[in-house]
């Protein structure tokens, strides 16, 4: 096993963006972030997760894109969008499961992750692994990480109908096997608690009884 | 653990992922590209088709105007005293599709050729300064006297009409047979 392997771990995460300022830096993405940092929760915490992409099998957001724009070569690395074909549809930002894609208005195109794929495909680690000081970002052999962390690296994720491989690993629990996701499991709790927005709206719920 | 039984782990958002369409449009980068040089292949070989069976049909066109569409029965275009010495008059000849020119060089001597360039078919002018017709188009430059090509991008002289003065009109009768 000394095939390389990409390791993301969001609990380690500490929202310092050198991962995200080290992508903007890297010389091929002209200064242009092919990263972001999302927040789990921004009304009550502070924690940060990196987005990088998570390499799909069968990407999602190559079936969707209506003008044939996101490749996947044949060492599994799905690609940005190709500059001559990309529309800005937005389609792929909407169908990725992990919310990899983000569109750019200024270059009317969208941007994601390719893992650094001039750097990887000739040895290098990609530039958000190497800086990220917290290694919530890890790049290096699966024989390597087990001795660091008690983590279970886990690339198989059920969203709703669709299951999802990845290329790319979610440390996660110690007996984890899979993450399953429902939508329900993020919608607001509306028995606990009245959904002002749902009032603003005008929109029936159980809560506000109209 | 959920139950995913249900769940079809090959289900994707566009079904099938070897239908029809699919093969055109691949995911993988390699077959992609073999798409794109396939189209190409394509688009080059139907083209050149296409340029040979035109070149074809506007060779019969040619063929079947010259045996079929020409009549070559005289008919008067000027009077005499119409065009002054260093004037020209344009005309149609023989249908409403052939624009020529019938030029004056000299008091009696009269030339018409077909208006056409023989380059690109651009409609020639007089340049009686020069005793010259001009085609605008790509500095073509003929003869007034026989429609010879002088300079510029043709290389075929122009189509001369055979004129002829009687009756104090100005008579064309049929084209002049190009002697190479």
């Amino acid at each position: 096993m000394d095939e390389f392997e990409f390791f993301i771990d969001p609990s380690r995460c500490i929202g310092c963006e050198a991962c995200k300022h080290a992508c903007m830096e890297c010389d091929t993405h002209r200064g242009r972030s092919m990263i972001h940092l999302e927040f789990v929760d921004r009304a009550i915490s502070t924690q940060t997760s990196p987005v990088v992409c998570m390499h799909c099998e069968d990407p999602t957001c190559a079936q969707v894109c209506p003008a044939d724009a996101i490749k996947q070569t044949e060492d599994g690395i799905v690609q940005t969008s190709t500059k001559a074909r990309c529309i800005g549809c937005s389609n792929c930002v909407l169908a990725c499961p992990f919310g990899v894609p983000q569109y750019v208005t200024d270059i009317d195109q969208i941007v994601k992750c390719d893992m650094c794929y001039d750097r990887t495909s000739i040895g290098k680690k990609p530039m958000c692994a190497t800086v990220c000081p917290s290694q919530a970002l890890y790049y290096g052999t699966r024989d390597e990480l087990v001795k660091m962390r008690r983590e279970t690296p886990v690339n198989d994720f059920v969203f709703g109908q669709q299951r999802v491989r990845t290329k790319v690993n979610l440390m996660s629990a110690p007996d984890a096997q899979e993450l399953d996701f429902d939508i329900m499991n993020f919608m607001p709790d509306t028995e606990a608690e009245p959904d002002i927005y749902a009032d603003d709206l005008g929109v029936w719920t159980e809560s506000n009884g109209r | 653990m959920a139950d995913n039984s249900h769940r079809d782990p090959k289900r994707t958002p566009n079904g099938d992922s070897e239908s029809r369409w699919r093969q055109d449009f691949p995911i993988q980068s390699g077959e992609d590209s073999y798409a794109t040089r396939r189209e190409f292949t394509k688009f080059l070989g139907l083209t050149s088709v296409a340029f040979v069976f035109g070149t074809f049909v506007a060779a019969a066109r040619k063929i079947w105007k010259h045996w079929v569409g020409t009549s070559s029965e005289a008919r008067s275009v000027a009077g005499l005293s119409e065009i002054d010495i260093g004037g020209y008059k344009l005309f149609r000849y023989p249908t409403q599709d052939d624009p020529c020119i019938l030029l004056r060089l000299g008091t009696n001597e009269f030339t018409a050729f077909n208006q056409n360039c023989s380059h690109l078919a651009c409609p020639v002018h007089f340049d009686s300064q020069a005793g010259q017709l001009l085609c605008p188009c790509h500095v073509g430059v003929f003869s007034a006297e026989d429609g010879r090509a002088l300079a510029g991008p043709p290389r075929r002289r122009l189509e001369v009409l055979n004129v002829e003065v009687h009756d104090a009109q100005v008579w064309v009768e049929g084209f002049e047979e190009t002697s190479t």
